[in-house]
């Protein structure tokens, strides 16, 4: 569960030419929307503009709209973190590398929108 | 819910006082209070602190009936459960679970609590569970390899899986252990959460629930701290500094006592209508011998912190928490911000020598004031009522012991996460991410 990820790339690992998973996951769920991008396409760019592109991709299927939905929950008053930190830098500063069953190995960055929690404070009726 | 007097007549007074009481639960949609009014669980611990906490907690969430096989519980916590539930019925048998004629204790139980820290209680009550298709909720603390931590789990009949393995204490007999009530205040919690969702049909959690981090390096300093809200986070901030034996604590809150505070706000009992922040600081005075101060007023841009090695931000607003951020970052101290709702919960903590950054920086707090003052505008014109948001016990509990793990993560010389907590997700704690597999 508390598996700490630390940022894994070190120099020779990036100079590998690997593709990127980028998955956006709403608040605690266990899936997100995955973004997959080929090698030379995102090392240099803000990991916010590739975020910006997934969120906005319009070809999705049933289930991957409904995670955007939850998604879009979140993000009205929530923000997207990745490890409970601010989103800073390319995807490579936050990458973690793994291989899937076949031995493929890929970059991989999970992102959270995360919605913080206030209180007991008194609101509006209308807004619970 | 009806509650009758000696005489066998409806006692109206007591049943107001318990609607007041737990207002702030009953609100929730779903929420089934007559399942836990009328439930009896069996608890076994071997350690006072653990047990005593989740007897306290459990009466505050309006459970009635508890029958406790421990060989102590802390007199304190387990006098104010008391006080704190006027139906609260505790049976407490003294001793050690370890044979099966012990059995007919927990006759009629809903469900167990385990506790403990020997695989004889562990197993006993596993195979108990199994034969009368009575659910268990086990947690415990740990120690092991340089590491210290928590397991939940709740093993209902076809759940023979491998987890079970990970759940069983190494010890088959009673003995020395790993206590520590910080972190035990999270296993209470958090066996309570799995407790309420079994009482009232919900769905408990399909994986160990776990924390684990470095063990803490002893640190003989006594940091000067302020803690900032004596609410519900602020109760159990305070407890969890008494556990942790922090002595130099402040805290600081201008409300009083209100009725509906009390279903997660457990020392405050025979405090209504006082001072929040004198009841606390008086009662753990009292309780732990604590030595804390009082402060009745809000916090402001103006209050004075420079004598503060660190503030504990358990305020209920976010405007409050812009000001927190901004002092600390301005006077350059360490600020540990948390904060609840019903089911979730975040501790997230800003060390000024990092240069990080704030917990308002880090969760957008001003864009969420800044969006709601234009909502609120718009809505105040519809309707001008105002109810208080749900609140329970479990997630204040369980975020203040993040919060008080966190900074004794820091004390230590580690570096401390974030952490955000969710009831009902898979994923309940998330302290970084896990690699995908």
């Amino acid at each position: 569960m508390d598996t700490a990820a630390e940022k894994a790339v070190d120099v020779g690992q990036a100079e590998e030419v690997k593709p990127l998973v980028l998955e956006i996951i709403p608040g605690h769920a266990a899936e997100g929307l995955i973004e997959i991008f080929q090698p030379g396409s995102y090392e240099g760019e803000p990991l916010r503009n590739l975020l910006d592109l997934a969120l906005a991709r319009k070809n999705l299927n049933i289930e991957e709209q409904l995670i955007l939905e939850d998604i879009s929950r979140q993000l009205d008053g929530g923000k997207l973190l990745c490890r409970g930190q601010e989103i800073t830098g390319t995807a490579l500063d936050f990458a973690v590398q793994e291989q899937t069953e076949a031995g493929e190995k890929y970059y991989y960055v999970p992102v959270r929108a995360i919605r913080p929690q206030e209180g007991g404070s008194l609101r509006p009726e209308s807004w619970n | 819910m009806a509650q009758m007097n000696r005489s066998g007549e409806l006692d109206t007074g007591n049943l107001m006082m318990s609607h007041g009481r737990l207002e702030r639960q009953l609100r929730i949609e779903g929420w089934n209070q007559n399942a836990l009014e009328n439930a009896k669980i069996g608890v076994v611990g071997d350690d006072d602190q653990l047990a005593s906490l989740y007897i306290l907690s459990a009466s505050a969430l309006g459970i009635n009936k508890l029958v406790v096989l421990s060989p102590a519980l802390t007199p304190q916590l387990v006098e104010t459960a008391e006080k704190l539930n006027p139906r609260f019925n505790l049976v407490h048998i003294e001793g050690f679970y370890t044979h099966p004629v012990l059995d007919e204790i927990f006759d009629g139980c809903n469900l167990f609590v385990d506790l403990s820290h020997y695989g004889l209680c562990n197993k006993l009550l596993l195979e108990k569970a199994c034969r009368e298709g009575v659910p268990v909720v086990r947690g415990f603390c740990f120690e092991l390899d340089g590491e210290q931590g928590f397991k939940v789990f709740t093993y209902l009949k076809g759940r023979e899986w491998q987890e079970l393995y990970e759940i069983i204490s190494d010890r088959n007999l009673p003995g020395s252990h790993f206590e520590d009530g910080v972190l035990g205040n999270i296993v209470a919690g958090i066996a309570l959460e799995e407790t309420k969702a079994l009482l009232m049909g919900g769905r408990v959690s399909d994986e160990i629930i776990s924390y684990r981090r470095k063990k803490l390096s002893e640190s003989r300093r006594q940091p000067n701290l302020l803690v900032v809200g004596a609410g519900a986070l602020g109760v159990f901030v305070g407890l969890g500094l008494a556990f942790a034996d922090f002595k130099r604590v402040t805290f600081i809150d201008s409300d009083n006592v209100d009725v509906t505070n009390l279903n997660r706000q457990v020392f405050f009992h025979d405090a209504v209508g006082t001072s929040k922040a004198h009841a606390l600081s008086s009662k753990l005075n009292q309780i732990f011998d604590m030595g804390s101060m009082a402060r009745l007023e809000d916090f402001t841009r103006g209050t004075a912190v420079s004598s503060y090695d660190a503030i504990f931000d358990c305020v209920d607003n976010f405007e409050t928490r812009i000001i927190l951020s901004e002092t600390c970052k301005h006077e350059g101290k360490v600020l540990v911000s948390g904060g609840t709702s019903a089911e979730a919960g975040q501790a997230v903590i800003f060390n000024p020598v990092e240069n990080g950054l704030t917990p308002a920086e880090l969760l957008g707090f001003s864009d969420i004031v800044r969006n709601r003052q234009v909502d609120t505008l718009r809505r105040a014109e519809a309707s001008c009522s105002h109810q208080p948001d749900p609140s329970v016990v479990m997630t204040n509990q369980i975020t203040a012991g993040f919060m008080v793990d966190a900074y004794r993560v820091l004390l230590s010389g580690q570096r401390p996460k974030n952490i955000f907590y969710h009831s009902t997700s898979p994923d309940k704690i998330l302290t970084g991410e896990r690699n995908r597999t």
